[in-house]
């Protein structure tokens, strides 16, 4: 059965660093609930996760997640119920730190008008995605847009529900 | 014909690659601090008993000692528990030093090695030819499990530095020039490879490969001028994406305004900016040229009235150096205060976590929206040259 994504965008723009999405002050805990009160705080102010529906998707420009490896970034948008990230490009180690929580981001393919049709997307806008066809649809814009599918071992760390389920399973088949 | 990323990678594993490709690699030394082990514990115990090596990993107690909080002292405990359970034998306790700069100054690393910090200036390391990347903390509970890890080969982009690194300006000059160049992103999953027509300092090369993840780099490392490193040097004609020419004639004393890291402007052009605090230190901006430089700027003066200076020594054996060389009574006799080695104020945890409105003027590398404490705070990035002298003046100068 195809696996076709429907819901609600929160957009963001440009360079959107793991700063903003946890701020440095939180980050001594292991409580996982905390990331997620205070995700994106400083940019959208208190309680911004009861905005969020589960599976609603975070929409962003350019290089969302640079800067700190802080993994607890990563977890702050996870435990935020979102279902996938979509951007024009990811900070590297966020993204990494994206897949290994078993969350798929995807990259939008360039295309000569894509600026301006990203520019068109606004907050709270329904979003149908296809992750197998990589392709998304923004019907009251009628935009089309398409991005990379996630291929190789990122997707079979995904597909196991992130990196430590994945060791889990490589460690017992090397220790049988 | 190799570039230098590539040539190190082949030292590692067996199989051929190309650019794109996804490779396995072992890790010859694994990092985490007081910040990245609260989860790399966490992550590690639910798939592992025992590290894969205990002589290659590193615990480095940095971002917030002496604790702040009962909380932080309680994570702490955790961490010396963990360190002694597994028996690992590269602890630092704090006061000891930044990680970056803890890793700099160790001798066991060597050139070609291949390090993974779960922090994201692990390139650093970079200075020394070695291979450094940062990651985040389930990555590094696979590395403390395995001992290994996974990386897409990737296209590089060489900066060529021109002419000669005067007292004009200083090492972090030239990567703020270079982020106003490429943008934060301009680098992204990419490989940052330096090369000087003159040979740079250890301090200078550890500046700008430890900026290296502010323009998205994967990689920053510097091509090496010593004969016995020679063999790491990428070959004549190996493969670079993009070539990017600086020359240091044309570059002057920068300034990062907030609150990102590209939005770069000569601070001869800065409109008047008063400063509260004026910060040198971290792991970017606190090694003892940089102390150095802004002791010749304060001796025999004091700071501006309206402004409190922080002095940060990215180490201890920097700030044992200081000392040595009468560098520590210039700060104390010009009214900044010192705090112990570690990385201080800069990710806003304390020691000077800026206040409402507040102006920051700092020899770190992020200005991110309150990244030092209130999201209505401004810190603008700058040489110790620019921080000693706008801490003088009362405003941003150079």
């Amino acid at each position: 059965m195809e696996n076709i994504i429907k819901c609600k965008i929160f957009k963001f723009e440009d360079n959107i660093n793991t700063d903003i999405i946890i701020s440095g002050k939180y980050l001594r805990t292991e409580d996982t609930n905390i990331f997620k009160e205070h995700a994106f705080e400083v940019l959208r102010g208190d309680n911004f996760y009861k905005q969020i529906n589960k599976g609603d998707v975070i929409f962003a420009k350019r290089n969302f997640g640079c800067g700190s490896s802080r993994e607890q970034a990563a977890l702050a948008v996870k435990e935020l119920g979102v279902s996938m990230l979509i951007a024009k490009s990811f900070g590297r180690i966020f993204y990494r730190n994206i897949i290994n929580l078993g969350l798929p981001a995807y990259i939008l393919k360039e295309n000569s008008q894509l600026d301006e049709l990203i520019d068109k997307i606004e907050e709270n806008d329904n979003i149908t995605v296809f992750p197998d066809k990589g392709e998304l649809v923004i019907e009251s814009k009628n935009i089309h847009l398409e991005f990379y599918k996630i291929t190789g071992i990122a997707k079979n760390i995904i597909e196991a529900g992130g990196l430590l389920n994945y060791a889990k399973k490589e460690l017992s088949n090397n220790s049988m | 014909m190799a570039n230098i990323i590539e040539k190190i990678i082949k030292n590692k594993i067996n199989s051929k690659f190309s650019t794109g490709d996804i490779v396995e690699i072992p890790v010859d030394w694994a990092m985490v601090h007081d910040g990245t082990i609260v989860l790399t514990r966490k992550h590690f115990v639910s798939i592992a008993n025992k590290v894969f090596n205990k002589e290659k990993i590193f615990v480095i107690i940095d971002h917030l000692y002496p604790p702040n909080n009962e909380n932080t002292a309680n994570f702490l405990k955790k961490t010396r528990d963990f360190v002694r359970e597994q028996g690992i034998t590269n602890f630092y306790e704090g006061g000891e030093g930044i990680c970056h700069q803890i890793i700099l100054e160790n001798e066991k690393i060597k050139a070609g090695d291949f390090f993974v910090g779960a922090d994201s200036h692990s390139s650093t390391i970079g200075a020394r030819y070695c291979l450094a990347m940062g990651v985040g903390a389930t990555d590094m509970a696979y590395i403390f499990a395995t001992g290994k890890t996974w990386i897409r080969i990737p296209p590089a982009i060489k900066v060529l530095i021109k002419g000669k690194l005067t007292n004009k300006i200083m090492s972090k000059d030239i990567f703020l020039e270079l982020a106003k160049l490429i943008k934060t992103d301009g680098a992204i999953y990419k490989g940052l490879v330096f090369e000087t027509e003159e040979p740079f300092s250890l301090d200078d090369r550890a500046t700008l490969c430890n900026m290296g993840i502010e323009v998205g780099a994967k990689f920053t490392i510097f091509e090496p001028y010593e004969k016995e490193y020679l063999n790491l040097k990428s070959d004549n004609n190996s493969d670079f994406e993009k070539i990017i020419e600086i020359d240091l004639d044309e570059v002057y004393p920068n300034v990062a305004c907030p609150h990102d890291i590209d939005n770069v402007i000569p601070v001869s052009q800065i409109k008047e900016t008063k400063i509260d605090v004026a910060f040198i230190g971290t792991c970017t901006g606190g090694r003892l040229s940089n102390f150095k430089t802004a002791a010749n700027i304060l001796k025999g003066k004091k700071i501006n009235s309206n402004v409190r200076m922080i002095i940060g020594p990215a180490s201890k054996s920097i700030l044992l150096q200081m000392i040595k060389e009468n560098i520590l009574q210039v700060f104390i006799d010009a009214g900044a205060i010192i705090i112990p080695p570690g990385c201080g104020p800069c990710l806003g945890g304390h020691l000077g976590v800026l206040g409402e409105n507040e102006v920051c003027i700092s020899t770190a590398n992020r200005n991110f929206l309150g990244r030092m404490g209130s999201k209505n705070s401004s810190i603008y990035l700058g040489s110790a040259e620019t921080v000693a002298k706008s801490a003088l003046a009362g405003y941003i100068i150079s």
